[in-house]
């Protein structure tokens, strides 16, 4: 026996394919109806009763809209059997994947592991760098001051401090700006992998039958918009120092001599041999004779 | 009563309720299962479609008691289509006699 509440919900259930208007026309009816017969002295579930089967009576008022019955159990049936067969496709394609996949993986993942190590080297090494390279700096040039006056001693000190502040500054803000460009190149990587990822789930629901058309051709966009917007971060990573900044030290600098006969030097020294190890070279102790004897 | 005889009749005795007045559902629910002993459920329906198909107009009007209620008045393609019917009844049921007479 059904309660009004109960008998009203389900009506409007069944009524669901309808517009929202109509489907409040119709149970208010019911409602209105069923509010009288109580009146009349029917309890709740006599006066439903005699509506007689829920099922008919949705069918009879559907007719009327000239709309299938049984369009609402269609739909989720056909729903129903389509998830399961996508599904059961999906782990049979994946299965054979994976069976294929796995030798494959076996190889490739000591290769990678390889080169993971040797990333991870060179990446520490790219960092390091920086540091290193002053603190040879300071080293070469206390070697440099060994034998001198102390007029030579003091020039040497003021050159090596002047030098040794200006590549610390520069150092810094190549670090900062690696980093800076490092951390968007792989935020945009990980947009690279989420907008895979949301084109997978839409190609799912497209094959599903979805209209996601229009999203999922955004998300490869998205893809391939992120991918440039990684790529051209990465490639804004400063490996060598920039020409333009040594030619701002011979301008700054009032050891321009110096600076200009050894520029070609200076630039060796910040470079970065191929294969990512870093080895300073020393700055000969005669540029700096010649550059006191000019002074 | 046969379902089939109600469901063919039903239009035509809904239609005849209101032409003189108009009336709300409950009310022209009380009026049908005077004539005809029917199931309350489908006479709804009936007016959904007869209303969907322009022989019936409604409007809400206030009631002393409960909610607003919602009046049946009939158009004139449905005083039409309402003779129509009758006319078409008249004919039949005298067919029918005639022939039940004629094969006593």
């Amino acid at each position: 026996m059904m309660k009004k509440e109960e008998f009203l919900t389900k009506l409007r259930k069944n009524l669901s394919v309808l517009e929202e208007g109509e489907i409040q026309d119709i149970v208010e009816e019911y409602e209105q109806h069923i509010d009288m017969k109580m009146k009349g002295g029917l309890s709740q579930e006599e006066a439903i009763k005699d509506f007689g089967d829920l099922k008919e009576l949705t069918a009879g008022i559907l007719e009327a809209y000239h709309v299938k019955a049984d369009y609402n159990a269609e739909k989720k049936n056909i729903d129903f059997d389509k998830v399961k067969e996508e599904s059961r496709k999906a782990t049979e394609k994946a299965t054979s994947v994976i069976g294929k996949g796995a030798g494959a993986l076996g190889k490739s993942a000591e290769t990678a592991g390889k080169w993971g190590i040797q990333q991870i080297k060179k990446l520490y090494n790219f960092v390091k760098q920086p540091f290193t390279q002053l603190k040879e700096r300071f080293y070469a040039g206390k070697k440099k001051a060994k034998g001198k006056g102390f007029l030579g001693r003091l020039w040497l000190l003021i050159l090596e401090i002047c030098s040794l502040v200006w590549h610390a500054c520069l150092c810094f803000v190549r670090l900062l700006w690696n980093l800076f460009w490092l951390f968007c190149g792989i935020f945009a990587g990980l947009g690279v992998l989420g907008c895979i990822f949301c084109f997978g789930v839409q190609a799912v629901l497209l094959v599903m039958g979805y209209p996601v058309i229009g999203m999922t051709i955004a998300t490869v966009g998205g893809v391939l918009i992120s991918a440039a917007v990684m790529i051209f971060c990465f490639t804004l990573l400063r490996k060598k120092s920039v020409r333009k900044d040594s030619g701002d030290i011979t301008k700054d600098s009032d050891t321009k001599d110096f600076r200009a006969e050894d520029s070609q030097q200076e630039e060796n020294d910040w470079e970065y041999p191929d294969d990512g190890q870093w080895q300073q070279k020393q700055i000969t102790v005669n540029s700096y004779q010649e550059v006191v004897n000019h002074a | 009563m046969n379902a089939q005889f109600k469901k063919g009749v039903l239009e035509l005795i809904v239609l005849k309720s209101v032409i003189h007045q108009d009336m709300y559902g409950y009310e022209l629910v009380e009026e049908v299962s005077k004539v005809v002993d029917v199931n309350e459920g489908t006479i709804y329906p009936l007016l959904k479609r007869l209303t969907n198909e322009h022989y019936f107009e409604t409007y809400l009007k206030e009631s002393t008691e409960g909610p607003p209620r919602k009046y049946y008045h009939i158009t004139a393609p449905g005083i039409l289509h309402q003779s129509e019917l009758e006319k078409e009844w008249n004919e039949f049921s005298k067919c029918v006699g005639d022939f039940l007479k004629e094969k006593k």
